[in-house]
């Protein structure tokens, strides 16, 4: 049993190498934005430095980042935007809207300061990098120079945890941010397990810190003295890949050139409550274009289409109970990237979820089953025909170059603005005519 | 314009004949303006002037290209913050560091140096 979970686990491992050999020797540095979306909303706003702010999510729904300000004024992750607004009146926090526009630029900015030093990267998600330190010089000054330049060249304060895997490098970063309240740190020895709560780790959900902490274990330290034959069947494989990765051996490898999306989602909030199938087909087809621009960026085909479709959760009467989110999916015969075929699925699925009479308040395509185009053809029995391909890489040309939406689908028509966005910061890096302005005072 | 015309166009080689043009070996890539006005482009922003500052020859409208990695030196104009807004002046030594022209408060913060401005004319 143990000798089947290990192989399962460590990348590598074979019959009689003992673990304490795997152990690694080389370090890891997890990059981390402090309070990315704020952080961006900042950099052109100074005078908003030491003001609580927040960004709300896309309709300005709920709260997804907060400064340490409005943390420190008792505001939660994930509340209603109605009801901080209700309850702090004008101490409320200022608020953006999200724009994704401007994060995704500023973290390519990030992602290529950490590149120039020339390290493996790899680039964890929006605001987070695992950078392969060398080992020629000491690692709190490697760290330093990391949060020093990325501070420097882009204005997003970073934080930098070091460890020798990525679990142990998320534990740094968290002894940093919360223990030492300093910008970077670097974990001396095991002994320091005992500080992490355990749900403070690494792909610990709720349910797992629940019951682990009927065990009575209570830190991560605790966590590691478990029977790995116990962890490995309460905590599936991946509580195993923690479990040792505390220990400093390496169950997730670098990824150095990034991620390629498994699957592609976009989703998006209603401006209004929606009932008409007609216009839910419209926003739909909306989406279901942006996506397909993403699957063809990555040069993939999808095998698998999935509609979303969630009703309106807060205006219900008596409390906030979620109501349900109703979600199918069905195989494209053959996969594709080919719009018309997406939106012809996208449509029939959406049909078959929708109810009449129902309001919708949120609506989205997910692209699942993605393979790269080139490994798919091999071995298709009927090839797509390459005049698709031609229509779709000219269709995204034209409207890469005259702006996004210079060519649609007929079905797209009538959508009309989505989404609510009553303050949202100008695309400061992307667009000429919303550039930055300084002015005398 | 028909975007598929554009599509097919593929420059031709004269790979089947063997003979290479003699101007292959010396052809040079086109200029490309953005790579000079931008030495590092993860560090450069641009903004633009919402008014005239004449002492340093700048008016409205103006596109300023900052950037945020240049090693500072006494006399380059960089932009900073004062007191919550944006500002511009000349870098200075002093005892705490780089501070921005004669009326410098201590916590004047420098933001990046301007390393263009480019104007438009017509
Ligand atoms: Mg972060």
């Amino acid at each position: 049993m143990l000798f089947d979970a290990w192989s399962e686990a460590v990348p590598g491992f074979q019959p009689g190498l003992d673990l304490e050999s795997l152990a690694h020797r080389e370090r890891l540095a997890l990059v981390d934005c402090n309070q990315f979306y704020v952080s961006c909303e900042r950099l052109f706003r100074p005078e908003l430095r030491r003001v609580p702010v927040v960004v709300l999510s896309n309709n300005d729904g709920c709260v997804i980042a907060r400064s340490l300000e409005a943390r420190e004024m008792g505001i939660e992750m994930g509340v209603p935007w109605f009801q901080v607004r209700a309850r702090y009146g004008v101490h409320a926090p200022i608020a953006f809207s999200s724009n994704y526009t401007l994060y995704e630029a500023l973290s390519e900015r990030v992602m290529a300061s950490l590149r120039s030093f020339g390290h493996g990267l790899e680039v964890y998600s929006i605001d987070e990098a695992f950078v392969q330190l060398p080992s020629e010089q000491p690692w709190e000054i490697q760290a330093e120079a990391l949060s020093t330049r990325v501070e420097r060249w882009t204005g997003i304060p970073v934080g930098v945890g070091i460890g020798s895997t990525k679990s142990l490098a998320k534990v740094a970063s968290w002894l940093a941010k919360r223990r030492y309240k300093r910008p970077w740190y670097a974990l001396q020895d095991m002994a320091e397990l005992a500080e992490v709560p355990v749900d403070a780790l690494w792909g610990i959900g709720p349910r797992h810190a629940i019951r682990l902490r009927e065990r009575s274990v209570k830190s991560a330290a605790d966590f590691v003295q478990l029977d790995p034959v116990w962890v490995r069947k309460q905590m599936t494989v991946q509580g195993l890949r923690l479990y040792l990765e505390l220990q400093g051996i390496v169950c997730h490898p670098m990824q150095a050139n990034g991620r390629r999306r498994r699957q592609i989602r976009h989703a998006r909030s209603l401006a209004r409550d929606e009932s008409c199938l007609r216009r839910l087909k419209t926003w739909l087809a909306g989406f279901v274009a942006q996506a397909a621009v993403k699957l063809r960026g990555q040069d993939c085909i999808a095998g698998k289409l999935g509609v979303y479709l969630i009703s309106n959760r807060f205006r219900q009467e008596g409390g906030y109970e979620q109501s349900p989110q109703v979600f199918i999916n069905s195989r494209l015969e053959p996969a594709s990237s080919y719009t018309p075929d997406l939106l012809k699925a996208a449509h029939r699925l959406l049909e078959q979820l929708y109810r009449p009479g129902q309001a919708y308040k949120k609506i989205g395509v997910l692209l699942q089953d993605l393979v790269p185009r080139q490994e798919a053809s091999l071995n298709w029995l009927w090839p797509r025909p390459e005049s698709e391909r031609v229509l779709m890489t000219t269709v995204d040309a034209v409207n890469s170059s005259l702006g996004h939406q210079a060519l649609f689908y007929a079905c797209q028509l009538g959508a009309g603005r989505y989404s609510r966005q009553e303050n949202r910061s100008p695309h400061y890096l992307t667009r000429w005519d919303e550039l930055p302005v300084i002015a005398k005072r | 314009m028909k975007p598929q015309e554009n599509l097919f166009v593929v420059p031709i080689q004269n790979q089947a004949s063997g003979f290479a043009s003699p101007a292959e070996s010396e052809r040079e890539p086109c200029l490309d303006l953005g790579k000079q006005l931008i030495a590092h482009p993860a560090a450069t922003f641009l903004l633009r002037a919402g008014t005239d500052w004449r002492e340093f020859g700048i008016c409205k409208g103006d596109l300023l290209v900052v950037d945020r990695a240049w090693e500072p030196y006494a006399g380059l104009l960089a932009m900073g913050i004062r007191e919550g807004s944006f500002c511009l002046g000349r870098l200075q030594r002093s005892a705490w560091g780089w501070r921005l022209g004669q009326q410098a408060e201590p916590d004047d913060e420098i933001w990046g140096v301007v390393c263009h401005v480019i104007r438009r004319l017509v």
